[in-house]
């Protein structure tokens, strides 16, 4: 029983020794402790996962957004929508595959509409848009093909270009940005009249791979 | 006979013991001393220091929102290790020197810590503590305002224009605390005192000083050769502890200087003198400043000068004095001379 009471005690004495901190601070000194994790940027961008497009050599009326349109390539103003909180810079690989049945060409200049082989030349445009444009569904499109601003659609072989947008974060009430948005669209001409007639068998497949790199605080 | 030589004996005892002392100041006279007794009693400070705080490795700086407690926010943003608001306050009625006697930052995950960062996940941290010198933060110790006052402070960069920076010191991935030696500073920021009332006290303007984590690092780090991509992970992170130290501040005087201390001037020549006050660690201002030469034949000066800046004139081959004088806003002066060589 003696032995057990000194044990105890001697416990007693030692373990608080062991709950001190390592260096005992005087008393003219205090400590804090600042713990850090990583904060990593969360990445969700909206993108449309298909988008039509519609061939249209003969230049046939078409109603889009209640307009008549009568361009040769058709395609809606698509939208992708930056609801990050960071800032993102846009890449773009576009990738072009005629359709499996079709004896269509893909071409790397504009048909100017005239020409006897069954050419297509079609392009994608990029560009940041607005909230209002996204609402209304009316984009500034470029007039003409800018070899500096669009890539051109070609069969199997990957185009890239980087940087064609950088997307403001969300707001801090958690709501796209009013330019956090960037519109794009497929475009171009094609032969009028070619040897072979276009027929529903015409058609092209576009992969429009996006990449999403976050920008820092002090870079936008 | 015999009971009566016992109390003539006592009696003896006693007078001799009565006689010496009564003749003990006597004695004492020609051997005066006195013993003082010294013993280290602890003076308490009384400062409040956060025990924890948080921060963030933000390689893209995004904005950290803070929410004050009127449900209004602000951003801290750009800052690669972003720190939430910190603040260390003195609470005692005696101006404090603060200092770090130990800042060690251990690392988690992948990273390390260096000097400066490289292109993987070797990091560098600072510590930066300012010193606060601001009207609005001389409020009552119980004001609710105070804390987001603190926030707004620590959010405007403009507060951290003059704060001093102390580098953690390199602490490689796996090496064990006791290895490093913690890095130190002494006189990071002057705590003013409070002034004390009824219930509780008053903050001083320079009562409160904040600090925070700097650091800088890879936005994509990378590893091997060549390089690959080494993504920041959200295990990476580090532990600082940081131990203040703080000791009672000698007040440094308001004072006057003169842009320069002696002055040659050729013959006929003139230079001008301007003079600078520091209100250091008072509160005083000065109200109005005079000018005066001791030999106007030799190095003269407009005495009707009530401005800071003075020209003086050779007027003659000589030494000569000039002094500015400032008079404070509490009726005090402070002088400052310029000893004037004139060919």
């Amino acid at each position: 029983m003696k032995r057990n009471m000194l044990f105890c005690v001697l416990l007693a004495l030692v373990l608080p020794l062991f709950t001190q901190p390592a260096a005992a601070l005087l008393s003219n000194q205090r400590a804090t402790i600042v713990e850090a994790v990583t904060r990593l940027p969360v990445i969700n961008v909206i993108v449309p996962s298909s988008v039509d497009v519609m061939i249209n050599p003969l230049q046939m009326p078409v109603q889009v957004n209640g307009e008549e349109v009568r361009d040769q390539i058709i395609c809606q103003p698509s939208f992708i929508a930056n609801a990050s909180d960071a800032a993102l810079k846009v890449d773009i690989t576009v990738t072009g595959a005629v359709a499996q049945k079709s004896d269509m060409q893909l071409v790397s200049s504009s048909t100017g509409g005239t020409g006897t082989a069954k050419n297509a030349f079609i392009y994608f445009e990029i560009m940041q848009a607005t909230e209002s444009q996204v609402e209304n569904e009316r984009v500034p499109w470029e007039p003409a093909y800018d070899a500096s601003k669009h890539l051109v659609v070609k069969d199997g072989v990957a185009a890239a270009k980087q940087n064609v947008v950088t997307l403001p974060p969300m707001t801090k009430d958690y709501e796209i940005a009013k330019n956090g948005y960037a519109a794009f669209r497929l475009a171009g001409d094609a032969a009028k009249d070619p040897a072979t007639p276009w027929n529903t068998n015409d058609g092209i497949n576009v992969t429009v791979a996006f990449t999403f790199t976050p920008l820092s605080y002090d870079e936008w | 006979m015999k009971f009566m030589n016992k109390k003539r004996f006592g009696s003896t005892v006693m007078a001799g013991a009565l006689a010496l002392s009564l003749a003990a100041p006597a004695f004492a006279a020609n051997n005066t001393s006195t013993t003082i007794t010294g013993a280290y009693t602890d003076i308490p400070i009384a400062v409040s220091v956060p025990t924890t705080g948080t921060a963030q490795i933000n390689p893209y700086g995004l904005p950290v929102t803070i929410t004050k407690s009127n449900d209004t926010t602000v951003d801290l943003v750009g800052q690669q290790i972003t720190t939430k608001p910190l603040s260390v306050k003195n609470q005692g009625t005696v101006s404090l020197d603060m200092g770090v006697s130990s800042f060690l930052v251990t690392p988690a995950g992948d990273i390390s810590i260096d000097t400066a960062k490289d292109a993987g996940k070797k990091i560098a941290v600072n510590l930066e503590v300012a010193g606060l010198d601001d009207t609005t933060l001389a409020v009552s110790s119980d004001s609710e305002n105070l804390d987001n006052l603190i926030i707004d402070a620590f959010a405007d960069e403009d507060s951290w224009a003059s704060a001093v920076t102390l580098a953690a010191p390199a602490f490689a991935q796996g090496a064990t605390a006791s290895t490093i030696t913690p890095a130190h500073k002494d006189n990071m920021a002057v705590l003013g005192a409070v002034t004390p009332k009824s219930e509780g006290f008053t903050y001083g303007r320079k009562s409160i000083a904040l600090f925070r984590l700097t650091g800088d690092l890879a936005q994509e780090p990378t590893t091997g050769t060549p390089a690959a991509p080494d993504p920041w992970k959200e295990t990476d992170g580090f532990s600082a502890a940081i131990v203040f130290k703080f000791t009672p501040h000698a007040l440094v005087d308001a004072a006057v200087t003169l842009d320069q201390s002696s002055l040659s001037l050729a013959a006929s020549a003139n230079a001008n003198l301007k003079a600078t006050f520091a209100a250091n660690d008072t509160e005083l201002t000065v109200t109005s400043w005079a000018w005066a030469t001791s030999d106007a034949t030799v190095a003269n000066t407009n005495t009707s000068n009530t401005t800071d800046t003075a020209l003086v004139a050779n007027t003659g081959a000589g030494s000569a004095t000039i002094t500015v004088t400032a008079t404070l806003s509490d009726g005090s002066t402070r002088t400052a001379t310029c000893a004037v060589t004139c060919a």
